[in-house]
C-alpha cells in the first residue's frame, strides 16, 4: 500500500532501515496513504516521502515543522509526520524545532541524525562531535554539539525518544508510539551516513547503543534529563520521556470542537457583523 | 512588525466573536511556511508583514511559486533600508516585491489605494491565488494602514469565495493523481489531502514531474517552467486597468500608485476646477503591469509626471520597462511623511504647471 520506489540514496545508508520501519509502522497502524501527510525539509532524510506512497509537502531546508503544524491545525483528521535531517532540524530549522515543541501540536517528528550534512557532501551539522574533521572543517569542529534530546526535554516536550537505524524492530515500535502520542513527539534516529561520516559508522553505534531496560520509568523528568545527556561510551535508545500534555488543539475550543477547518463552510455574509463596530 | 501589526491585533480582538485563532509565531519564515502548509491542507491562507519581515519570507514566496500553492501576502511598507523609519511611511518596496523570490514563476501584486479598495481587493486576491495557484501580494503602507476615513459600508454581497478545487472526478479509475498535470492553460486540477480515498498529493520544492516527484530530466524541467509561466497569460486577462482621476483625456497626466490615490484625488479635483486639463492615473493592479489605459492616455498627453513616495521613481522605471513610455518629470518624496494634498498642489504648481 505504501509502495516501493527507486531511491537516490547510497547503498548501505541508514535511511533504508528508517524508511522500512516507517512503512511497517504505518501498515501496522492500519493507516490509509491518503490519511497520512509527511512534511519534509531538504536533505537526504527529507527525500524520504518520495519513496513512500503518502501525501507529501516537501518544502524548504529547515522548514519541515511549520507546514506540518499548519497541516494538522487545518485538518486534524490527518496523521501528520515531519521528516528531516539533523542539519535541517537543529541547524537551519532550530528555531521552528524549539517553538514547535512549545506549541505541542499533535505531530510526530522523525529526525534522521547522521551527525553530518549528507546531501551537501559532508560538512559538519549541529550534532557533529567537537573536534571531528569533515569535508569543510579540516581542523575539526570548534563548536559544541547540540544535545537534541536534552534540548527537547528542556523545551517541554512530552514525548522524547531515540532510535537507531540498526535496530529496526525497536524503531518501528517507537514510530508507532510517537504517531499515537497525542502531541508533539520526537524521535532522534541515529542514522549512519556511510559516505560522509567515517566516525559514526554502523559499527561505532553498535558498540555503544543499548535499549533502555523494561523497568525504565519514562515519566521521571530528572531521570530523563540524565538519560538524555548520556552519550559517548554508552548511548541509550528507546522512549526517554513520555507524559501526557494538553495539545494546542486541546486548548482551543474552536479547533477542538466541530469538524476539521477544511470541512467547515464559510459565508462572507457572516463577516458583515464586524461592520457594525464602525456604524 | 509595525505597521502591519494592526492586522493581527484586529483579528485577535475579534477572535472570540468570529472563531479565529491567533498564534504569534517565532518568525516570519515560520509564518509563510505555515501559511503554505495550511493552504496545501486545503484552507485559505494569508500572511503579512512589513518590508523586513517580508524579506524573511521571500524563500517561501519562491516555494509557493514552484509548488503552485495559493497564498495571499500583505506587505505594509515603511521606509527602509533595514529598520529605517519604523513608524513612518514610504512606497519603496515596489520593485522588491515584484521581484521577490528566486527563480522564475508568476505572481500577482496589487497595490491597495484606500480602505474600500483594500476590502474588495483582498477578497479578489484570495480568488485569484486559488484560480491560478500562485502567490498574490497586497501592497499597502503605514499611511494607509493607520489612517481613519468615513466611507460607505462595505457591500458583503459582492464578495464570493471561489475555491477552484478538484473533487477527484478528473482522475480515471486506475489512475494516480497528478498534482502537476500538464494542461493547455498551465493550471492543474488541485486536490487536497485526504479528500479522495486512495489518492495522495505530492508537492515538492525540487523540480518535479507531473506526479510531484523529484526529477533531473531536462525535458520535464522545460515543460514545468513553461507550464508555470503560461499561467501568467491568463492572469493578464484578469488585470484591472488603473483608475483615472480628473479629466478624461488630460494634457497633463500624473502617474502614481497605491495610497497616493487619496491625496491625489483632492489635488486633481482642485486643479480641474481651476480649469487645468489634468488627470492622475493611479495603479492598483501593478504586476503583471497593465499597460492599455496608460498607453492610450500617454499618446494624447502633453506631459507625463510620475509622482511617488520613494527616492528612485520605481513606478517610472516599471513604466519604461513594461510600456516603453518615459515620464517627462518626476515628483518624489522620501522623508517618511505622507504627501499631503497641499504639498502635491504646491509642487505641481511650482515644478510643472508654472514653468
Ligand atoms: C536555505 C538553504 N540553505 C542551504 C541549503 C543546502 N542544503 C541542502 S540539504 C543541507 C543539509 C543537509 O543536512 P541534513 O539536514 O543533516 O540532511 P542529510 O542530508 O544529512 O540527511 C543543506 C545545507 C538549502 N537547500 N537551503
Ligand atoms: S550521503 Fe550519507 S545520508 Fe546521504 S544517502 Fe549517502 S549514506 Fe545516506
Ligand atoms: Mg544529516
Amino acid at each position: 500500500m505504501f509502495e516501493t520506489y527507486e531511491t537516490a540514496w547510497c547503498p548501505g545508508c541508514g535511511n533504508f532501515a528508517i524508511l522500512a520501519s516507517l512503512k511497517d509502522a504505518l501498515n501496522q497502524l492500519g493507516l490509509d496513504p491518503s490519511e497520512v501527510v509527511i512534511s519534509s525539509g531538504i536533505g537526504q532524510a527529507a527525500k524520504t516521502p518520495h519513496y513512500i506512497n503518502v501525501n507529501t509537502f516537501n518544502g524548504l531546508h529547515g522548514r519541515a515543522v511549520p507546514p506540518a503544524t499548519a497541516i494538522k491545525l487545518s485538518n486534524k483528521n490527518l496523521t501528520v509526520i515531519a521528516e528531516s535531517g539533523d542539519g535541517d532540524t537543529y541547524g537551519e530549522g532550530g528555531n521552528h524545532f524549539i517553538h514547535g515543541i512549545r506549541r505541542n501540536v499533535n505531530i510526530a517528528h522523525f529526525i534522521h541524525d547522521n551527525q553530518i550534512y549528507g546531501l551537501t557532501k559532508g560538512q559538519a551539522s549541529p550534532t557533529t562531535e567537537k573536534g571531528q574533521k569533515t569535508s569543510l572543517q579540516f581542523n575539526g569542529v570548534i563548536a559544541e554539539p547540540v544535545r537534541p534530546l536534552f534540548l527537547a526535554l528542556t523545551m517541554g516536550a512530552g514525548f522524547v525518544a531515540r532510535g537507531f537505524a540498526g535496530d529496526r524492530a525497536q524503531l518501528t515500535e517507537l514510530m508507532k508510539a510517537a504517531i499515537n502520542y497525542n502531541g508533539y513527539a520526537m524521535i532522534d534516529i541515529l542514522q549512519p551516513c556511510v559516505s560522509f561520516n567515517k566516525v559514526n559508522t554502523f559499527q561505532w553505534y553498535k558498540e555503544r547503543v543499548y535499549r533502555l531496560p523494561d523497568d525504565y520509568d519514562a515519566t521521571d523528568f530528572s531521570n530523563a534529563l540524565k538519560t538524555a545527556m548520556e552519550w559517548g561510551d554508552r548511548i541509550p535508545t528507546g522512549i526517554i520521556y513520555n507524559v501526557p500534555r494538553d495539545t494546542y488543539i486541546d486548548q482551543v475550543d474552536f479547533l477542538k470542537d466541530g469538524p476539521a477547518l477544511v470541512d467547515r463552510t464559510l459565508d462572507p455574509m457572516e463577516a458583515k457583523q464586524l461592520l457594525e463596530d464602525f456604524i | 512588525m509595525t505597521p502591519s501589526t494592526s492586522l493581527m491585533t484586529y483579528m485577535a480582538q475579534k477572535s472570540n466573536q468570529m472563531g479565529i485563532v491567533v498564534e504569534q509565531v517565532e518568525d516570519e519564515i515560520a509564518a509563510i511556511n505555515m501559511a503554505l502548509g495550511a493552504s496545501y491542507a486545503g484552507v485559505r491562507a494569508m500572511t503579512g508583514s512589513s518590508g523586513g519581515g517580508f524579506a524573511l519570507m521571500v524563500e517561501g514566496v519562491s516555494l509557493a511559486g514552484i509548488t503552485e500553492t495559493p497564498i495571499v501576502i500583505a506587505e505594509i511598507q515603511r521606509p527602509g533600508p533595514a529598520t529605517g523609519f519604523p513608524t513612518r511611511t514610504e512606497q519603496s518596496d515596489l520593485r522588491f516585491i515584484i521581484h521577490a523570490g528566486h527563480g522564475e514563476f508568476p505572481k500577482m501584486v496589487i497595490a491597495v489605494r484606500n480602505p474600500e479598495d483594500a476590502f474588495y481587493q483582498t477578497a479578489r486576491a484570495f480568488n485569484i491565488a486559488e484560480k491560478y495557484q500562485i502567490p498574490v501580494i497586497l501592497v499597502s503602507d503605514q499611511y494607509l494602514a493607520d489612517y481613519a476615513q468615513t466611507i460607505k459600508p462595505f457591500d458583503f454581497s459582492r464578495i464570493s469565495i471561489d475555491r477552484y478545487l478538484d473533487d477527484g472526478s478528473s482522475i480515471a479509475e486506475d489512475e494516480k493523481y497528478k498534482r502537476y498535470k500538464l494542461t493547455d492553460s498551465g493550471i492543474s486540477p488541485r486536490l487536497i489531502p485526504g479528500s479522495v480515498k486512495g489518492q495522495v498529493i505530492y508537492v515538492d520544492s525540487d523540480e518535479h514531474d507531473e506526479y510531484g516527484h523529484i526529477t533531473e530530466s531536462a525535458e520535464i524541467r522545460t515543460n514545468m517552467v513553461n507550464k508555470r509561466l503560461k499561467k501568467e497569460d491568463l492572469l493578464r486577462q484578469e488585470l484591472i486597468e488603473p483608475e483615472l482621476l480628473g479629466k478624461d483625456n488630460p494634457e497633463i497626466l500624473i502617474v502614481s500608485w497605491g495610497s497616493l490615490h487619496g491625496p491625489l484625488k483632492e489635488t486633481i479635483g482642485k486643479l480641474v476646477n481651476e480649469g487645468i486639463s489634468i488627470g492622475a492615473l493611479v495603479f492598483g493592479d501593478i504586476w503583471p503591469f497593465p499597460t492599455k489605459r496608460l498607453t492610450a492616455l500617454a499618446s494624447k498627453a502633453r506631459l507625463i509626471v510620475d509622482l511617488e513616495q520613494n527616492a528612485t521613481a520605481q513606478l517610472d522605471g516599471l513604466i519604461r520597462q513594461e510600456a516603453l513610455i518615459s515620464c517627462d518629470k518626476k515628483l518624489l518624496k522620501y522623508d517618511g511623511r505622507m504627501w499631503s494634498p497641499e504639498e502635491i498642489y504646491n509642487r505641481l504648481k511650482g515644478e510643472v504647471l508654472n514653468v
